[in-house]
């Protein structure tokens, strides 16, 4: 695949990224988010990929592979079980409403980009240009966080930040350690367990997972 | 190897080896195996110290031990000076640990206390060593840490301990981020953290920022040796401290503050003008004035001593004020003559309390209480230790022939002979500078004869005082240790001229203001010398010649009553107790004192012309605490209240609190 | 005019002279003490009611006015027994103050003296073999010298004072 095909691979999979991150804001049903979610992962895997073959690294291959079997695979088979187990199919009620945080969400992008503009700068390839896409969805993913009720729009929440800082960390450099992806990704499965059990208590105790029945962590 | 090098290294050794040892050993041998321990780490302190002072520089980097910037340890003179001080401090320490921390493994023998105490002298003995921003912080706040933990030994006995240790941390902690401002500012400034780099950049800085950066450095040093008016957690924390605490942290630990305040204000920062000193001469002068008022009218034995340390620390600031002028003046020789005086006070001081605290240690252990209203009698079934208090005392009240009193009379001479080239403000300033003096000393007097008088003479007041029994032999030796060291000062402190020459020079304040002679001290440039051994003897042969010639002299004696105006027997509570012994000055000084008192009578049920009870309640505040802490500290309640708000409990909102948080700092960083 | 204008000027410096002075001129001096003799005319007195009525102290302190003046023949009152050469006890001596009075006696130091003034003092007087009476001073401690009267006069006890200064 010849360098320029291979970058505009690449900027396509990097503007899919933040779409998909888009979606996760503008779409209410769990089923959908958690497809977005899937979509997100594939497409850094794709990313992770092309990396690799720029770089012609096989270590790079592998960590690909292994993102995109948890990302792609386990997180959402997990996120579906939670799912199945908590039937409340639909976002209420967001503390936010939809068109607000889409434009929250371009402003965020607009932030994302200004804030990256030395990482951007100093970079020297077609990758260390895109990543402020990786800034953007971090932030998307906190703003998700913050104004969502339900418990497990928190774990999609946190899961985009997770992804968009696999993103930076690829887009950066070009390729991540073996150790430090294995490192974060285990934290990750650790966040979304706990998350999940945190969605099942809370349901049986208040019979709905919305958070704002917790408000005992005060003074 | 550098003597001075294999001293640090036994010291800190030796520290590590006790600590590990308190957290192995079991209760019984704790106490014995860490006094030993930090007592030998406290001699090879002293050995370095002494090296140190006989010239041997030594300097050393060791670069993985923190992180970012390694430890440098720099010793010249003036370090090795402090670093006996500690050093003796902490073999006197050591070997009185082995008999107050023994016994049941609780409190002061607990593991933890044992613990931690070989980790806060060792902390204690690198301070003066440091040789660069990053180690001097470093062990500064190792050594506040350690202190405050042993501070709380006692927290389950005492609910007073509790609130010492709150002052404690809180006033400890506000004093390092003003030395860790003032510090890290001067090393920007400069662009070295290390001191010689400050040392020499510092010349060139200009005088607001070496102005800021010594306030900011007095304030957190002079906090730290307890100076007036940064002084409120001295008297709690030193008084609520088990003893052998009291002894570390009012001997050595203050000093530690007058070592920063000479090393930032005349080595790093290289004099400074005037004013800097004018205004550590006038902190000083209030310091003693106002400790010694406070330790005369206190009740509470060991916040009496405490008092007296925030006086003594007074005397020296203004000694160091005056160094600074006279030096500022071009002075050299009057300026040379203040610093030795303040010198040897820091010696004389560390070695007087030292014994003080050792007593009251003792007398506490025995009796269970420090209030001097309820002791007494302690003289008989406590021979050894009122002997070894009352030798203290004599040296505290600076009298002849205690070692307080040499280095008071150096003082005074330096301000009595400010030398040519004094002008206007030297002028005024010296003769004040006198009266503050003899005031001070005119009340240590008062209090030293309270203290020892209505805690260990006559009869005992109380229950408690009449049960008491001696001290065991290892904390008697070290009174005996520290007593000695007294002694030695006192009849010939010009053992100690060679090394103060050599730490003068080392401040830049050459020549030999006090020449050197074995027996005396003789003034250069003047005619003023004093002889302590002469007249040590010569008291003591008066003393012994005219009791033996009155006896046997006089005429027959005929034993009689003590005169009890007819009605006796006398019974205990018809003694002077403390609070009636300081009233008459306390009455003086009635304006500055402002005691409280409070009636509180009870009427009879069946006629209110009839009393049934009268509770009388008199209490001396600390009134410069309670006009300038007590706002402080009730409008950051206050605030603290009102921000309460902000933890409302729903998770959103922290949510949204840290999102808030990263995007302006993105947003800074874009604007910036 | 001039005799009478000096008889006014000597009047006028008379009167100057003797303005404030109100003392009794000096009368006769009571018998001479052998035992005194060593005080060489200072006397440190101090004073012990041993239950009087009070009528002999308020003629002692009118020995001590400005009137009558012992102090012009070296009498002073003290306060403590330890500083006293001489006791001078009132009153027959109470059944509560007789060991006060014999304490007080012990604490002074040698040479001490003991003056017994007025008639309760010297035999009980009125008071004799009263239930609270323990007997005369003479009974509880040696006495020196008496000074009877009820109460006696302070010229008496000026006298009586005088033999122990010799003045």
């Amino acid at each position: 695949m010849s360098h320029d095909v291979s970058s505009q691979l690449l900027n396509l999979a990097c503007g899919l990224f933040l779409l998909t991150a888009l979606g996760v804001l503008w779409r209410r049903q769990v089923s959908a988010l958690v497809s977005l979610l899937t979509l997100q992962g594939a497409l850094l895997t794709t990313i992770a990929v092309l990396l690799a073959a720029e770089h012609h690294s096989a270590a790079a291959l592998a960590v690909a592979a292994g993102i995109g079997i948890l990302k792609a695979g386990i997180v959402p088979w997990m996120l579906r079980r939670v799912h199945r187990l908590v039937p409340d199919a639909r976002e209420t009620r967001p503390l936010v409403n939809i068109s607000a945080s889409i434009l929250a969400a371009a402003g965020l992008t607009l932030l994302g980009y200004a804030a990256a503009r030395p990482l951007v700068a100093a970079a020297s390839s077609a990758s260390g240009r895109a990543t402020p896409v990786g800034l953007a969805v971090v932030l998307i993913g906190f703003f998700l966080a913050a104004t969502r009720q339900r418990a497990i729009s928190q774990i999609i929440g946190v899961l985009l930040i997770d992804n968009g800082i696999a993103a930076v960390a690829f887009l950066a450099t070009g390729g991540v350690p073996l150790v430090v992806e294995l490192g974060v990704s285990a934290d990750l499965a650790l966040a979304v367990l706990v998350l999940q059990i945190l969605t099942n208590r809370l349901h049986a105790t208040f019979g709905s997972t919305d958070l704002d029945e917790l408000r005992e962590l005060h003074d | 190897m550098n003597p001075i090098a294999a001293g640090l290294a036994a010291t800190t050794g030796l520290a590590m080896c006790a600590s590990v040892a308190a957290i192995g050993t079991p209760s019984r041998w704790r106490a014995r195996v860490v006094g030993v321990l930090t007592a030998v780490s406290g001699t090879a302190g002293v050995a370095a110290g002494i090296a140190a002072v006989t010239g041997i520089g030594w300097r050393a980097e060791l670069p993985g031990v923190l992180p970012l910037a390694g430890l440098t340890l720099d010793a010249d003179a003036l370090s090795g000076w402090f670093l006996v001080i500690v050093g003796a401090v902490t073999t006197v320490v050591g070997i009185y640990t082995i008999g107050y921390a023994g016994g049941d493994g609780r409190g002061p023998g607990s593991g933890t206390s044992l613990t931690v105490l070989p980790v806060f002298t060792a902390a204690m003995a690198l301070v003066p060593v440091a040789g660069s921003v990053p180690t001097l912080l470093a062990v500064w706040e190792l050594m506040a840490v350690a202190s405050l933990l042993l501070v709380l030994t006692e927290h389950r006995h005492r609910a007073a301990v509790r609130s010492a240790g709150v002052w404690y941390a809180a006033m400890t902690q506000a004093g390092f981020v003003a030395l860790l401002v003032g510090l890290l500012w001067l090393a920007a400034a400069t662009g070295s953290v290390s001191f010689a780099g400050i040392r020499s950049a510092a010349g060139h800085l200009p005088a607001a920022v070496t102005g800021a950066v010594f306030l900011l450095c007095l304030a957190g040093f002079a906090s730290k040796a307890g100076a007036v008016p940064l002084h409120p957690w001295l008297p709690r924390a030193h008084a609520e401290a088990p003893s052998h605490v009291s002894m570390l942290m009012s001997a050595a630990m203050v000093k530690l503050g007058v070592y920063g305040i000479l090393r930032v204000g005349f080595d790093l920062l290289g004099g400074g003008p005037r004013w800097w000193w004018l205004v550590v001469a006038a902190l000083g002068a209030l310091s003693a004035l106002y400790g010694i008022m406070q330790a005369a009218v206190a009740g509470d034995l060991k916040r009496l001593l405490a008092f007296s340390t925030s006086e003594n620390i007074g005397l020296i600031l203004l000694g160091i004020g005056f160094t600074g002028v006279l030096a500022h003046a071009g002075n050299t020789l009057a300026a040379g003559l203040a610093m030795t005086a303040v010198l040897l006070h820091t010696v004389n001081h560390a070695a007087f309390k030292t014994l003080l605290f050792a007593g009251a240690g003792s007398v506490v252990r025995a009796t269970g209480t420090r209030h001097l209203d309820q002791l007494g009698g302690l003289v008989r079934p406590m021979p050894v230790t009122t002997a070894f208090v009352a030798t203290g005392a004599l040296a505290a009240a600076a009298l002849p022939p205690g070692n307080g009193f040499v280095s008071e009379w150096l003082l005074l001479q330096a301000f009595l002979h400010p030398g040519q080239g004094a002008d206007t403000a030297l002028t005024i300033a010296a003769p004040l500078a006198v009266a503050v003096v003899a005031l001070t000393t005119g009340v240590a007097v008062v209090t030293f004869v309270k203290a020892v008088g209505t805690g260990f003479l006559a009869r005992p007041r109380s229950d408690c005082a009449a049960r008491a029994v001696e001290s065991p032999a290892s904390m008697l030796t070290a009174m005996g240790v520290a007593a000695a060291g007294c002694v030695a000062l006192a009849v010939v402190p010009a053992l100690a001229t060679p090394a103060l020459t050599r730490v003068l020079a080392g401040l830049q304040l050459g020549g030999t203001p006090v020449n050197r002679e074995v027996l005396g001290l003789h003034l250069a440039g003047t005619a003023a010398s004093v002889r302590p051994l002469w007249l040590a003897v010569g008291i003591v042969a008066v003393t012994g010649t005219v009791a033996v010639t009155a006896r046997s002299l006089g005429r027959a004696r005929r034993r009689a009553i003590a005169w009890d105006c007819g009605d006796g027997p006398l019974t205990a509570r018809m003694e002077y107790t403390a609070t009636s012994f300081a009233e008459p000055l306390q009455r003086v000084f009635d304006d500055v004192l402002a005691p409280e008192r409070d009636i509180d009578v009870t009427h009879d049920t069946e006629s209110a012309y009839h009393v049934a009870a009268i509770r009388y309640h008199q209490q001396i505040p600390d009134r410069i605490e309670n006009r300038l802490y007590r706002p402080v500290v009730d409008t950051v309640a206050a605030v603290g209240t009102r921000a309460r708000a902000l933890a409302s409990g729903s998770v959103h909102r922290y949510l949204a609190y840290m999102l808030v948080a990263l995007v302006v700092v993105l947003v800074a960083g874009v604007i910036r | 005019m001039s005799g009478r204008a000096s008889g006014v000027g000597v009047g006028l410096i008379r009167k100057i002279r003797s303005a404030g002075r109100v003392a009794e001129p000096a009368g006769d001096r009571g018998e001479r003490l052998p035992q005194a003799a060593g005080l060489a005319g200072s006397v440190q007195v101090r004073h012990v009611d041993a239950g009087s009525c009070n009528g002999c102290e308020i003629e002692i302190g009118q020995a001590f006015s400005p009137v009558y003046d012992i102090e012009r023949y070296g009498v002073r009152l003290v306060a403590s027994p330890r500083h006293a050469d001489v006791l001078t006890v009132t009153g027959p001596v109470t059944v509560n103050m007789a060991s006060a009075l014999r304490k007080a006696y012990e604490a002074m130091p040698e040479p001490r003296l003991v003056v017994a003034i007025g008639d309760c003092a010297k035999d009980c007087g009125v008071f004799a073999g009263g239930h609270g009476v323990a007997g005369p001073v003479s009974d509880v401690v040696p006495v020196d010298a008496q000074v009877p009267g009820c109460p006696p006069e302070p010229d008496a006890i000026v006298a009586a004072l005088r033999g122990l200064t010799g003045r």
